[in-house]
């Protein structure tokens, strides 16, 4: 099982965020890529507790740009 | 508690302001930061490993309570206790005489974990002027310094709000931070209840229900952020499970009966050194 998040489509921080505060088992994290900790507008959402994930689906249906994809 | 801990002295002597300043600007990697090709990602998982998980939770423990060679970085020596509010005052008022006072920084756990920019940790002394040289820590406004009946206030409103606070070595043994956290968005307290892994150690207390005095009003019930609290119906009364207790004492500060009362753990043959 995994989550997948299309970073291209995905408008978070600065837009979004939805699934960081819809996800109930907090699956999600903010954070910097390699060198930009100190820009938090190009921060990314990952999936950082995957083995949390109680595949609920609701990240998937929640996200307006359509960039999470659940895999099973 | 040792006043010492809380010194710009301390501070100075094990070279904290250049720890917290690389710290503090990677904070938010610290998740994915790598170690040996592996990181926190699926670390539920990668724990359950059968020898692999035994060598993972080894090595973060070291790395968590490591005292000397501290890569910044990773966070090394960077750990906390839950308080209760009594001892959070406590520590206010002797971090307050430190020369860089108290400044009210934002959380980089809510920010992380749930997008939210919440302004809620205080930072003492040498924390205080290392954040406030960091943008994306502080209000647009500017920096905003606290002085001790401020911080005071504030911690009680967080309190009444059913936040548990909880004290952090940035790095050991300096104290450096009083933060009012909630469970799962704290980093900290979600290390603890769901990895078993002791970045946040529990406080020097347990909460008892004293059954004579509790009326079953149930007000309590909602405030417990440990699972360790519920409402018995068969005793019409709370009940509390002191191995989950954590002694943050948010359960006693509502009660209108003061029926709920916080024990020390020390006095606890059971319990002793359970943290």
């Amino acid at each position: 099982m995994d989550i997948i998040i299309d970073h291209e489509k995905c408008t978070a921080p600065e837009k979004c965020g939805r699934c960081l505060k819809v996800c109930s088992p907090q699956v999600f994290a903010l954070h910097p890529q390699e060198d930009d900790a100190l820009l938090p507008k190009r921060w990314i959402v990952d999936p950082v507790w995957v083995s949390f994930c109680i595949q609920c689906n609701l990240c998937v249906e929640e996200c307006p740009e359509h960039a999470v994809t659940l895999v099973k | 508690m040792n006043a010492r801990n809380y010194t710009d002295e301390l501070a100075k002597e094990i070279g904290a302001e250049e720890y917290l300043t690389v710290l503090w600007k990677n904070f938010e990697r610290v998740y994915v930061q790598k170690h040996f090709g592996i990181s926190a990602k699926g670390l539920k998982y990668k724990l359950q490993l059968p020898i692999i998980g035994r060598l993972l939770r080894w090595y973060a423990e070291y790395k968590i309570h490591r005292e000397k060679n501290l890569n910044a970085k990773d966070g090394d020596g960077h750990f906390g206790q839950v308080i209760p509010l009594e001892e959070a005052k406590l520590i206010l008022q002797m971090a307050g005489n430190n020369e860089g006072g108290i400044a009210r920084v934002k959380c980089v756990c809510k920010k992380i974990n749930r997008n939210v920019d919440e302004y809620n940790c205080l930072g003492f002394g040498v924390l205080a002027e290392v954040a406030s040289k960091i943008p994306r820590y502080i209000p647009e406004t500017g920096v905003e310094k606290l002085d001790v009946d401020q911080a005071m206030d504030f911690v009680e409103e967080m309190n009444t709000r059913g936040r548990v606070h909880t004290i952090w070595f940035e790095p050991v043994p300096f104290i450096g931070g009083l933060c009012s956290c909630d469970y799962p968005s704290c980093t900290g307290l979600r290390m603890r209840r769901d990895f078993d892994l002791k970045v946040v150690y529990k406080a020097e207390y347990v909460a008892m229900v004293d059954y004579d005095l509790c009326v079953g009003c149930k007000t309590c019930v909602v405030r417990c952020q440990f699972g360790a609290l519920n409402f018995s119906d068969s005793l019409g009364k709370a009940y509390i499970s002191q191995s989950r207790c954590f002694g943050c004492g948010l359960c006693k500060d509502v009660c209108p009966e003061n029926a709920i009362k916080l024990v020390p753990r020390e006095e606890l043959p059971g319990l002793k050194g359970d943290y």
